[in-house]
């Protein structure tokens, strides 16, 4: 049996440290943008003003020389002086600004990448542990911990045995819990029995349960029931049923528009691709895991629009032998 | 400037010590492929950044001096 032990209050607590690392990164930014602009400023200032210094004394130096040349008592050493003093000022502060430049340009480029990663992988592992939380939420509601800091077994192993302890309770306040733990087997079952490759993705309330890859076959739309009876059913809603080629289209729609809840940079990319694909080409699963029995159904959509029956009665315990 | 800086070296120590708490307490297969796909690269990209940002910093520390 696979052992995980996962402490939830650590995770809740590292998923909000990733938040606050975010909008403290933000400030930092800000902050050094501003820098940066009184800096480039400065520059500036500064080399105008030492190019306009060196000017003035190349020309009272000339001024001096023409008089001495003319025969007047002149001394124009200070002046050879001075602009010497200029020039090397001159000189420096265009160092300077070289050395600055190259600073920004370093600086620029891991302040984009780090951005670019803020603002894409952000979302990704909050909602990557938030599924590890809702997993040992479920967990959780079985009682069956004897302290309230360790949570010992298997996320989803361990939840399939918690499952008749969860059905017993009130089904209303357990559903989102029942649905966490479907959620987790199917995507068990899919990437170890079919070698299916799950995409990460912000799961949106309203949207798909999980979407996955295959070679040759960029997006799979996957929905995972649990159901005490074994049988498949899905929602009909107004964009059709669930997982049907309008109620993807709808959701791809909903993905990719920034205005959207359900929108976020990944999403934007899986529901543009979905798109291009045309969402009638978009491969659809179905998972419906018997908790009490153990057992999962994998079912594919046809081409009319119905539900096969791709394989039935799979062992999920199996996968527990198989981790060891 | 320099604030920046220590407060950036703060955050990524801060962040990196509630991994290692997390670490400590997650030991299923989950917990490798969120520190290879999300937290790794975050650690190297934020290492990177500060480096860069002290480096920037050095720089405009002197450039202060011109307007003193």
């Amino acid at each position: 049996m696979a052992q995980v032990v996962a402490d939830r209050e650590a995770i809740q607590e590292f998923r909000q440290a990733l938040l606050t690392l975010a909008a403290r990164l933000q400030e930092v930014l800000a902050a050094v943008d501003a820098g940066i602009a009184r800096s480039e400023t400065s520059l500036s200032l500064a080399e105008a003003r030492s190019r306009q210094r060196v000017y003035q004394l190349r020309n009272e130096l000339d001024y001096c020389l023409s008089a001495a040349a003319y025969g007047y008592p002149v001394d124009c050493s200070s002046l050879y002086y001075a602009l010497d003093q200029a020039e090397e000022y001159l000189n420096w502060v265009l160092a300077l600004k070289r050395r600055f430049n190259d600073a920004l340009r370093w600086y620029d480029s891991t302040r984009n990448r780090l951005e670019k990663l803020l603002t894409h992988q952000l979302s990704q592992s909050i909602a990557f542990l938030d599924r590890r939380i809702s997993a040992l939420e479920a967990y959780h509601a079985t009682q069956l911990l004897e302290t309230a800091t360790a949570i010992a077994g298997s996320g989803i192993w361990q939840l399939m045995g918690a499952v008749p302890a969860l059905l017993r309770r009130s089904q209303a306040g357990l559903n989102k819990a029942l649905g966490d733990v479907g959620e987790e087997i199917a995507a068990v079952i899919l990437s170890r029995r079919y070698g299916l490759q799950e995409l990460p993705f912000t799961q949106p309330t309203h949207g798909f349960d999980r979407v996955f890859a295959a070679p040759g076959l960029p997006v799979i739309v996957v929905e995972s029931k649990t159901s005490s009876r074994g049988k498949l059913r899905l929602r009909q809603t107004n964009k059709g049923q669930q997982a049907s080629p309008g109620w993807i289209a709808d959701k791809s729609v909903r993905m990719a528009d920034p205005n959207s809840t359900q929108w976020s940079p990944v999403n934007e990319r899986i529901g543009r691709l979905i798109q291009e694909m045309g969402a009638q080409n978009v491969p659809s699963l179905a998972v419906v895991t018997d908790p009490a029995r153990r057992v999962a159904d994998v079912y594919a959509r046809d081409a009319a629009g119905g539900w096969t029956l791709l394989e039935g009665e799979i062992r999920v315990d199996d996968y527990a032998d198989e981790e060891g | 400037m320099r604030e920046n800086v220590s407060h950036s070296y703060a955050e990524l120590q801060r962040i990196s010590g509630e991994w290692q708490n997390v670490q400590s307490s997650w030991h299923d297969s989950t917990t490798d492929y969120f520190a290879n796909n999300f937290w790794a690269p975050l650690e190297d990209e934020l290492t990177d950044y500060i480096r860069a940002l002290e480096n920037l910093a050095d720089v405009i520390e002197e450039v202060r001096f011109l307007t003193e």
